[in-house]
């Protein structure tokens, strides 16, 4: 059945290779798809080690994913205006079929990322696997780590709640404390000079447009250097 | 490793008369490793794309799971009338509100201008990390984990009214 199935006509035209079932198919699986190929076909054991990287990593880029996902459905149910967001909001846990899970997802996958990005950071120096010639993928990392950082606070403020209102004013009210520029520096963030509608605004394109566009930039490069930088560091 | 295999074999090297090419050398091995030592490598499928397959479906259950337990926070209104005491940013920038709170230097140097240094002193550790001070770096790094995790635990669970001093089973 299976067999007849993946000699189909159809099957071929998507999935050239067939089932993997000898060498030469288990590399052309992974060469052949688009997804897959971003993996090495051959990749070093050690690298696979769960004990080596945690995975934390990988499970960041799946956390931005799952992001991305839940976010673009939420878009579906929300306008960025003081009088809406917040009944946008309320209205998701009693008129949306499975609104609440889906604000759920987004908001703990959101906190959970913070965290795997600051463990994995954690587990590559732990490995010192910043060493050449990984040292700009570092670089890189920490420009990631920045961004995760600016989409979770720009998504704070959008449930428009007291909770959302008074942190984003205590985050700007600290980013106003920068010397000389201070005050230019939270006009910038907000839009005005209090969080109102301006700043909603603005935080709402940072955080569906700019920021995400910027991280997912920024995961290109991180990933591309991986695999030319010769794939996951040797142990120490 | 390269002169070892490419001696010619018999038979194989042989060139069709009616061809105009031939085979010219062998090289065994199986990737193009030139002047290193071999690798450790195994076929990424299954050996990889298996767990990490297994590994995606775990995540995401247990996300499925606590998100079907515990609803996102969703408090009243935003009202710029009523300011709530302690204001408190998002958790983890209550570690730099935490930071600000001392009072050791202005809340400049303490909520700006140490965390901007911070992030830079990160961008610069794979070019500071030399031998002879590893020892520091190692330190610094250590303070600066834990530092960070335990003042972002006292300025999210352990403050209250006034940014006084709180226990959360209180
Ligand atoms: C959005 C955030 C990030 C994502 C999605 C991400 C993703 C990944 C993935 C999937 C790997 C493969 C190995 C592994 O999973 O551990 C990796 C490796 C690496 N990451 Fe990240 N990363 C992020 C942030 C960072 C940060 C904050 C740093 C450091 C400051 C960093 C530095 C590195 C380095 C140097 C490697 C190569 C490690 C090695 O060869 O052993 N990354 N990253």
């Amino acid at each position: 059945m299976i067999e007849r199935l993946t000699q189909s006509r159809i099957f071929k035209s998507i999935i050239r290779s067939g089932l993997p079932d000898t060498p030469l198919k288990k590399s052309m699986v992974m060469f052949n798809n688009f997804v897959l190929h971003i993996f090495p076909v051959k990749i070093k054991r050690h690298g696979i080690k769960f004990s080596f990287t945690y995975c934390m990593g990988g499970i960041s880029f799946l956390l931005f994913v799952i992001l991305t996902i839940t976010g673009v459905l939420l878009m579906f149910l929300y306008a960025p205006t003081v009088e809406r967001a917040y009944h946008d909001m309320k209205f998701l846990s009693t008129g949306v079929y499975n609104g609440q899970i889906l604000r759920n997802l987004h908001r703990w996958a959101a906190h959970a990322m913070i965290v795997t990005v600051f463990l994995h950071m954690i587990r590559v120096f732990y490995t010192r696997s910043y060493r050449p010639p990984r040292e700009f993928n570092w670089v890189v990392g920490v420009i990631l780590f920045v961004l995760t950082l600016a989409l979770s606070y720009t998504g704070y403020l959008l449930p428009w709640d007291q909770l959302a209102y008074w942190g984003i004013t205590v985050g700007t009210t600290i980013a106003g404390y920068t010397p000389l520029i201070g005050d230019e520096v939270r006009f910038f963030m907000l839009g005005a000079d209090e969080v109102g509608q301006p700043a909603l605004l603005r935080f709402y394109v940072m955080h569906c447009i700019v920021v995400p566009l910027l991280a997912a930039g920024f995961m290109a490069i991180h990933f591309w250097r991986i695999r030319k930088d010769g794939g996951i560091s040797d142990p120490l | 490793m390269a002169e070892e295999t490419t001696e010619k074999k018999e038979g194989v090297f042989e060139k069709a008369p009616d061809k105009t090419y031939g085979l010219m050398e062998l090289v065994e091995g199986t990737s193009p490793l030139v002047e290193k030592k071999p690798e450790d490598l195994v076929d990424t499928w299954p050996h990889y794309i298996v767990p990490m397959t297994l590994c995606i479906l775990a995540v995401t259950l247990v996300l499925l799971i606590f998100s079907w337990l515990f609803n996102a926070p969703l408090e009243e209104m935003a009202n710029p009338l009523i300011t709530p005491n302690p204001g408190k940013a998002p958790w983890y920038f209550t570690g730099i509100q935490e930071l600000i709170h001392y009072r050791w230097a202005p809340p400049a140097v303490m909520g700006v201008i140490i965390p901007v240094i911070i992030v830079i002193w990160l961008f610069l550790i794979p070019y500071i990390d030399i031998k002879e001070k590893r020892t520091v770096l190692v330190i610094l790094f250590i303070l600066f984990v834990f530092g960070a995790v335990l003042l972002i635990v006292i300025g999210s669970l352990f403050r209250g009214e006034n940014w006084g001093f709180v226990v959360p089973w209180g």
